[in-house]
């Protein structure tokens, strides 16, 4: 393949017609009915998701659960790569006792991308959470990639992040001030970007 | 800002509290609190403990007890009054003598089923609703009319909110008032880690792996009044305050009823009793008593007539004649020996005449508190008079009181330990290791140096093990103290079900019955009276004398000259190696000699050091000199040595100016375990109060050193006298008829110091023949022949090892007359009855029928016999002919096989002495006899040889330990110093045949050798079983 | 002609050689249970102590003594150890747990004649072991046992203690004078029969030699070991990995046939003059299919230096086990990266190291950093010991400024383990649920002793 062709493939520019087989989209709610009508349903499964948010810890987990506890009914693993604190057992337990989270903690970009690709192509994840600064082009393809080949809800949480093209499924921002959080929709599968109403900040479910 | 504590555990409720009623009690007057109520769980225990600690406080002490209900939830029941306690008392006894020892059974409806009209109730429902529960609350309302509270408890516990909200809707929705309460179990945070400790042994598990269900924090301590502030609504803290003010009942109020059956009809009990006291005096002086006697009766009988007792002695006197209309030998013990009244009334034995009696050690006003009577029986018919007392008085009125299992050092080490997570075995180790002798002071430097503290858990184990220490872990049964009651016993105190079937026992200890006047009764057992009662048994058949316990003639000089002599083994009290030394020393001539040698070989006074000062003045050695006619008057006695606590009491009286009552409060600083600080309080009155008289500021001050080191062990008068009286009977018997003496004290067995081979050797020594087991003239018991005029003593079958009594009944039943002619006519006879193979091997090693067959070796070959029920054993299989009619000959035993299979089946030998049979064999290197050290010289260099008979194990503390070596010639006494007893360890521990070279040091009659060099020679020993008691 | 070795000390001998330092004091292996004296060193037995003692005497004999636990399976395995040495020596030997076997010296009777040969040949071998041990030589496995441990020198002196019957019958015996193996035989065996019972009669007849004696004998275990020259000198990892894989092969064959899988990989590099450098593997989950050990083995030596050319390799796999649970998930689809979730841990262990993947499970404890745990990846979670904590831990508790926050609810008071610090002093913590002036709801302490805030974690 000439090396020009490569790198447009990269830019995710090139769009390959075989490529998009069939397949029928599992989605999962996003435990807010607003958010699931804007998403067309809730989270997409084999897709990734980012979440875009000011500073850690405004609201952004409760949003993942029913995907978590959907992942653990299908007897699969929930993966924590890089998170910014510790995922706390006792909470967890909303999950099921039989739950399996995994955390990685690698101590550099490249590890974390190469942990995250790994995992979806072992087939093993029926979640992945990766917390970055900022994903390049190539990275978040190459994702995108391995997200299309396994069964998982991929969820990247970063900064804020300039408007430049990437290969997400939808980019979800996420505004929060004095206990009120707005999510912003930047891109979503088959819709315009939308700002949804300002709402009190959610909780994680009670065991 | 008043508030009452209403629900507070005491370490009462075995392994929940951990703090004892006296620090609850002084914790709570710290703290500012209006009243605490000390609610055990099912028991009062811990109440009198709580009411001592609370007496002359502003404390409300409140009465109470916690009851769980699976179903229900918790109930607490406070007691109002007087009545309420009665109640309350009711209810525990109720739920305990449901369930077996240590638990109790308990339901909600039991609040109902029972007038509970002057008790509080406090309720903590369950948080799910059981059905029937609505039903419950309504009915406890209208039975609680007025006195119903529910219990909310706070403890910053997770789960906070959740039970708020379910009190606050019980409540509302039942319409029951709501009073906080603290739920305590430790008066103060530092405690806390010896309740998760406590929490941890009652799970089997260790502090760490409680995990969640260890109690998250400390507020389960008895929390300071802001802090209680911050937790509770104003409302409910302030019911606490009104619920104390309705609870008004002092435990002191328990007024005694003694049981009226003593008193015969138309008589008062003063009046039956004065009756009783005069014919006890024509009884026990015939010939008129002295004035002197006369009057101390008077003033007795007058002293008992004011402080009410009279039922107190009526009551005993009706036991003592009990035992006596039975033959049940007995005797008085303790501070009535100093009673004339005790006397007369047949109690005590002590002829007032002969000693020098103090009553107010027996009954003072001062003390007002009723006297406390031992009673020693025949300790194998002791359960006789028990039972005469259940019958007497009821289950219901009579009751043994408690006594309360405390931790000791090991057990507190041991579970302590496994609650931190130590590994056993190292606990073991440490446990080992602790030297027996001085295990109770001294461990924790003891365990220092065992390297406990490079244990990163070292430091806790040490402090929770101290902190443990003497805490209760469960009650158990006095062994003979009786609590008698007028009326009910369970309206004075819960009655709950002992160990023993059949027996009932109460919720208090010995130091409860006094402190609340109670009247106790201790019946006790004293192998020694059983020995003397089959001993007199034997006087008639074979030395023509009838004689009981009193009528044994007294001052006989040849007994006494017997006891000079050091002849003591076998005598009451005095048989003792220290005893021993002793009496070639003191040479006691009379009885009063026989009081003091029996209280001068004890701890107290070889502390304070009176012994050396009394034998110089004895020996004339020393002038006898008394600081002034008054002391003189008290220590003429004893020479001006004070020795007696009731010595030490007169001269506080008369020396110091001391008033009875005072005086024996001094006594009992000296007898208090707990320390010396109540002993230095006496001190400054003392010596002013002699100096006042007169007497030198030395002579007080040393007077003051001798009563500090005297106090925990120094001898009562009283109690030596008793047991005088049983030393004398017992050497009067040895001296007179030695041959019964010998059998009443092996019949006995087990009691006293010696074995049953150190006491025939004795016999053997004063030329009693002694004959061996022998299957046609033996029974169980040992019993007396009479061989050409002299009585020998013939071997009962109850020394013959693995042997049971009902077995060889059986046989002995058989017995014809004329006895067994051979082993077939045994065989023949004995086969209708049940005599196992086990049974007939054992005689035949301990050489019974010897007089029947051949030597104990052909007599086993040809009594084994399979089993006939095990098939299996049979020879079916092998096809070798049964060719050989005739049996199998085996070679006799040579005499040391002989001794070896006597020492195996009977634990003695009749035979020659070990050593004199190896000594013929020249086996053992030169060696002195131990009858030849009579004649050498003191200081000469000597070696003796003999089977270790009994040792002191060594301690760590420096000082010396003593062995006894026996030879075929008698007994060598042999003294280690530390040093010795260190380097040549094993010699010392394991040797059972010891060599000995060391110095001889002879001092009158006494005879040592000073240990310079041990050598151990078992090896040469071929008999394994030789045991030597040891004296840890 | 049998010979039989007893080794009484052979635990505490092997103790000696490997900590010399032992050797000073009196040291002794005590049972357990019992607290009873097992085995002594020289040193303890100078100073009194003998098997069988009490501990508790033990220790008053020598207050220096060093205790050590008796573990019966790891003197098994010494013993098996010793015997695998000595079957370099001697072709048929039968071990007689825990501390002894037999040897059958008549197959050696061609290369050694005299059974001083026997004996020095012995002694030789087990030189290196410094092992303490006592030998018998008789016609039947049972006399031999019975002379070595007796140490008697005929058969007849054997006293009855050491007959291999049980404890009531020796007494009896004893009871009626037959204190010897010679007095017992010397009864017509019919009689003792009828009277002593078959068992002994049987007995008799395994000491002469009437019945045979039913050993079973030693063989050497096994584990794989295969060496490889390479055809070329080897001074890259790539030229290794031809060569490498076909020694996997070998071993996954090896594996297949016995049903098992090995934890553990020894690599050796030999080179011409220097070293031979050893590289070992360890992996979480057992695995023996060729692919994935060439995979694994991969991974590692990338990050391996190649010091000097390679002339030879060898592949060990010692730490051998039975095969267990499920292996690969077959029935998956056709997916070609697809690889089991063991498989996907190790990797990712040995790619970012082993500390940075792990598991979150529960834990029954009060306390936050208590209440869970860190597990081996692939744990479940297991059920809570504790209700209304929030979804994030921070590592360590950070202080905070308490003007920032609004205090929602609580307190719930902690008291921190008193066993795991020296002090007696009791240290409590108060925790609240708290929101930042952010508006993020957070999880608050206050530490009584040092009077701060700290923060703990957040709920959102």
């Amino acid at each position: 393949m000439q090396p020009f062709l490569q790198q447009l493939m990269d830019r995710g520019a090139l769009w390959q017609g075989r490529q998009s087989h069939v397949q029928e989209l599992a989605w999962v709610s996003a435990a807010d009915p607003l958010l699931d009508q804007a998403l067309g349903g809730g989270w997409v499964r084999s897709r990734i998701h980012e979440l875009q948010v000011q500073q850690r810890f405004s609201g952004e987990m409760p949003l993942l659960a029913p995907a978590i506890n959907n992942a653990v009914a299908r007897g699969l693993s929930v993966f924590w790569v890089a998170p910014p604190a510790i995922p706390n057992a006792p909470a967890l337990a909303s999950t099921g006792a039989e739950s399996r989270h995994i955390v990685l903690t690698p101590n550099d970009e490249s590890d974390a991308l190469w942990a995250a690709e790994t995992i979806l192509y072992s087939g093993q994840a029926g979640v992945l959470l990766l917390w970055a600064k900022k994903l390049s082009a190539t990275a978040t393809r190459r994702l995108h990639l391995a997200a299309s080949d396994s069964d998982a809800y991929v969820f990247v949480i970063t900064d804020w992040q300039p408007e430049e093209a990437r290969s997400y499924g939808t980019r979800l921002r996420i505004h929060h001030e004095q206990g009120q959080v707005q999510w912003q929709i930047l891109k979503r599968h088959g819709g315009w970007p939308v700002r949804l109403p300002r709402r009190a900040l959610p909780r994680w479910p009670h065991g | 800002m008043s508030y009452a504590e209403l629900h507070c555990l005491s370490h009462y409720s075995f392994q929940r509290g951990a703090s004892s009623p006296e620090e609850l009690v002084n914790t709570a007057i710290a703290l500012g609190y209006q009243g605490l109520a000390i609610t055990d769980e099912c028991s009062v225990a811990g109440l009198v403990k709580a009411w001592l600690a609370a007496k002359e406080t502003p404390l409300n002490l409140i009465s109470g007890s916690e009851f769980h209900c699976s179903e229900y939830g918790l109930f607490v029941l406070l007691a109002k009054n007087r009545a309420g306690y009665a109640q309350l008392s009711q209810l525990i006894s109720r739920c305990r003598r449901a369930a077996e020892k240590g638990s109790y059974q308990f339901h909600g409806h039991w609040l109902l089923e029972q007038s509970l009209s002057e008790c509080i109730l406090l309720w903590r429902p369950e948080a799910q609703a059981a059905e029937g529960v609505a039903e419950l609350q309504d009915n406890l309302k209208t039975a609680f009319m007025g006195r119903h509270w529910l219990m909310y408890h706070r403890y910053l516990r997770t789960d906070d909110r959740a039970h708020t909200r379910w009190i606050k809707a019980c409540s509302e929705q039942w319409n029951w008032p709501v009073v906080a309460v603290g739920g305590a179990l430790i008066h103060h945070e530092a405690r806390l880690p010896l309740l998760h400790v406590m929490h941890a042994i009652r799970e089997h598990t260790t502090v760490a792996q409680l995990g969640s269900q260890r109690l998250p924090n400390a507020e389960v301590r008895l929390r300071e009044l802001d802090a209680l502030n911050q937790v509770f609504p104003e409302a409910w803290r302030q019911a606490s305050a009104t619920i104390c003010d309705q609870c008004r009942f002092d435990l002191g109020t328990l007024r005694y009823e003694y049981p009226a059956e003593v008193v015969p009809q138309g008589f008062t009990a003063n009046h039956y009793l004065q009756q009783l006291s005069q014919q006890g005096l024509r009884w026990r002086y015939p010939q008129g008593a002295p004035e002197k006697i006369r009057q101390q009766l008077e003033m007795e009988l007058a002293l008992v007539e004011e402080l009410d007792y009279a039922h107190f002695f009526l009551t005993i006197h009706d036991l003592v004649v009990f035992a006596r209309q039975q033959g049940i030998l007995h005797q008085g013990r303790g501070s009535a020996a100093n009673s004339v009244l005790c006397y007369c009334l047949g109690i005590t034995a002590v002829n007032p005449a002969q000693s020098d009696l103090l009553f107010e050690r027996f009954i003072s006003r001062e003390r007002n508190e009723p006297p406390d009577i031992d009673v020693d029986f025949e300790h194998e018919r002791r359960e006789e008079v028990i039972q005469y007392i259940y019958r007497k008085y009821g289950r219901d009125r009579a009751a043994l009181a408690a006594t309360v299992i405390t931790y000791r050092i090991r057990s507190a080490l041991k579970d302590v330990g496994k609650a931190l997570g130590f590994p056993e075995a190292r606990i073991q180790q440490w446990i080992d290791r602790l030297d027996r002798r001085d295990q109770e002071e001294g461990w924790d430097e003891q365990l220092r140096c065992m390297g406990i503290m490079n244990h990163p858990q070292g430091v806790h184990l040490l402090r929770l093990t101290q902190d443990i220490l003497r805490f209760p872990r469960h009650l158990s049964q006095h062994v003979g103290g009786f609590v008698i009651a007028a009326g009910s016993l369970s309206d004075l105190v819960p009655v709950e079900n002992a160990a023993m079937p059949e027996r009932t026992v109460i919720q208090w200890d010995k130091d409860d019955i006094e402190a609340l006047c109670l009247l106790k009764v201790d019946v006790l057992g004293l192998g020694m009276l059983t020995a003397i009662r089959k001993t007199l048994a034997l006087l008639p058949d074979f030395y023509h004398m009838n004689h009981t316990l009193a009528s044994i003639p007294q001052d006989d000089h040849g007994v006494y000259r017997m006891l000079q002599k050091a002849d003591s083994v076998g005598v009451f009290q005095i048989e003792s190696r220290a005893q021993m030394n002793m009496l070639p020393r003191l040479k006691p001539r009379c009885f009063y000699d026989l009081v003091i040698q029996i209280a001068i070989v004890r701890p107290g006074p070889i502390q304070g050091d009176m012994v050396h000062p009394y034998l110089r003045r004895r020996e004339g050695k020393e002038p006898v000199d008394y600081p002034g006619p008054a002391v003189q008057q008290v220590l003429e006695r004893t020479l001006g040595v004070p020795i007696f606590q009731e010595q030490v009491i007169k001269l506080a009286m008369v020396a110091a100016g001391f008033t009875g009552g005072e005086a024996d409060a001094l006594r009992r600083a000296m007898a208090s375990w707990r320390s010396k600080g109540k002993v230095m309080a006496f001190e400054e009155k003392l010596i002013q109060g002699m100096l006042g008289r007169g007497y030198s500021r030395d002579f007080a001050e040393r007077l003051f050193a001798q009563i500090c080191g005297f106090g925990e062990y120094g001898f009562p008068e009283s109690h030596a006298a008793s047991f005088a009286n049983l030393a004398y009977a017992s050497a009067w018997l040895k001296f007179h008829c030695p041959a019964a003496f010998y059998v009443g004290l092996l019949n006995s067995h087990p009691m006293g110091f010696y074995s049953p081979s150190q006491l025939i050797q004795d016999a053997r020594h004063h030329q009693i023949e002694v004959l061996p087991v022998c299957i046609n003239s033996s029974g169980w018991d040992h019993h007396l022949v009479a061989r050409d005029g002299e009585p020998a003593i013939r071997l009962g079958f109850r020394l013959v090892k693995g042997l049971q009594k009902q077995e060889i009944e059986n046989v002995l039943n058989l017995r014809p007359t004329t006895g067994f002619q051979n082993m077939d006519d045994f065989e023949k006879r004995s086969e209708s009855v049940v005599l196992s193979v086990r049974a007939k091997e054992q005689l035949a090693s301990a050489n019974a029928f010897s007089s029947l067959a051949g030597h104990r070796y052909q007599t086993r070959w040809d009594m084994t016999k399979l089993d006939v029920k095990k098939p299996t054993d049979q020879l079916s299989l092998l096809a070798v002919t049964e060719n050989f009619s005739g049996d199998y000959t085996l070679d006799a035993p040579h005499e040391i096989a002989d001794m070896s299979e006597d020492f195996a089946s009977l634990g003695l030998t009749l035979g020659r002495h070990p050593v004199a049979l190896l000594d013929e064999q020249g086996v053992l290197p030169h060696h002195r006899k131990a009858i030849e050290l009579g004649q050498l010289r003191h200081g000469q260099l000597v070696t003796v040889m003999g089977l270790v008979t009994n040792r002191q194990r060594p301690g760590t503390a420096s000082g010396v330990t003593f062995m006894t070596l026996e030879d075929d010639t008698g007994t060598i006494n042999v003294v280690l110093w530390q040093d010795l007893a260190k380097q040549q360890r094993r010699e010392w521990l394991k040797a059972r045949l010891l060599r000995v070279k060391g110095v001889l040091e002879m001092e009158g009659d006494v005879i040592h050798v000073i240990a310079g060099d041990m050598k151990d020679l078992s090896a040469r020993l071929p008999v394994a079983k030789i045991k030597s008691r040891d004296f840890h | 002609m049998w010979m039989y070795l007893q080794f009484p000390t052979l635990l505490l001998d092997r103790m000696q050689v490997l900590q010399p330092e032992l050797k000073e004091r009196p040291v002794v292996l005590f049972h357990e249970q019992e607290q009873r004296v097992m085995q002594t060193n020289p040193a303890a037995e100078t100073v009194g102590i003998q098997p069988g003692y009490p501990l508790s005497d033990a220790w008053l004999l020598a207050d220096t003594l060093g205790t050590f636990r008796w573990r019966e399976a790891r003197q098994r395995h010494l013993l098996q150890q010793v015997a695998t040495d000595l079957y370099q020596v001697f072709a048929v030997i039968s071990l007689d747990p825990p501390s002894g076997l037999w040897l059958d010296l008549a197959p050696m009777q061609k290369l050694y004649p005299e059974p001083q040969q026997n004996k020095l040949q012995l002694q030789q071998q087990l030189a290196p072991w410094e092992l303490r041990y006592q030998s018998g030589v008789g016609a039947t496995p049972l006399q031999a046992k019975m002379i070595a441990q007796s140490q008697v020198s005929t058969v007849a002196d054997i006293p009855i203690g050491y007959l291999p019957c049980p404890l009531p019958l020796q007494e009896k015996l004893q009871r009626m004078g037959l204190h010897t193996l010679g007095a017992l035989q010397a009864i017509p065996r019919a009689l003792a029969g009828r009277r002593l019972g078959k068992e002994l009669v049987v007995l008799l007849a395994r000491i002469q030699g009437e019945q045979r004696e039913s050993l079973h004998f030693f063989r050497p275990p096994v584990w794989f070991y295969q060496r490889l020259e390479l055809t070329a000198e080897a001074n890259s990892w790539q030229a290794l990995r031809f060569p490498l894989n076909r020694l996997l092969q070998d071993l996954e064959h090896f594996l297949e046939s016995r049903q098992q899988e090995t934890r553990q990989l020894l690599i050796t590099l030999y080179h011409r003059d220097d070293e031979p450098t050893d590289i070992t593997l360890g992996f979480a989950h057992g695995s023996y299919v060729a692919q994935e050990l060439a995979q694994f083995c991969q991974l590692k030596m990338e990050n391996c230096a190649l010091e000097a050319p390679v002339l030879e390799l060898s592949l060990q796999a010692r730490q051998l086990q039975p095969r267990h649970g499920d292996h690969g998930d077959l029935l998956q689809g056709p997916r070609q990266h697809k690889k089991s979730l063991p498989r996907l841990l190790n990797e990712l262990q040995l790619r970012l190291g082993q500390q940075r993947v792990w598991g979150v499970q529960n834990h029954a404890d009060w306390l936050p950093e208590h209440a869970w745990r860190k597990v081996l990846a692939g744990q479940p979670l297991g059920q809570a010991y504790v209700q209304d904590r929030p979804l994030w831990l921070l590592p360590e508790p950070r202080p905070v400024q308490i003007q920032h926050w609004v205090l929602l609810q609580g307190p719930e008071r902690f008291t921190l383990p008193w066993w795991s610090q020296d002090g007696d002093q009791i240290c409590d913590r108060d925790y609240w649920k708290a929101r930042h002036r952010d508006g993020q709801p957070g999880w608050l302490f206050y530490e009584h002793q040092h009077g701060c805030w700290w923060q703990h974690g957040w709920f959102s």
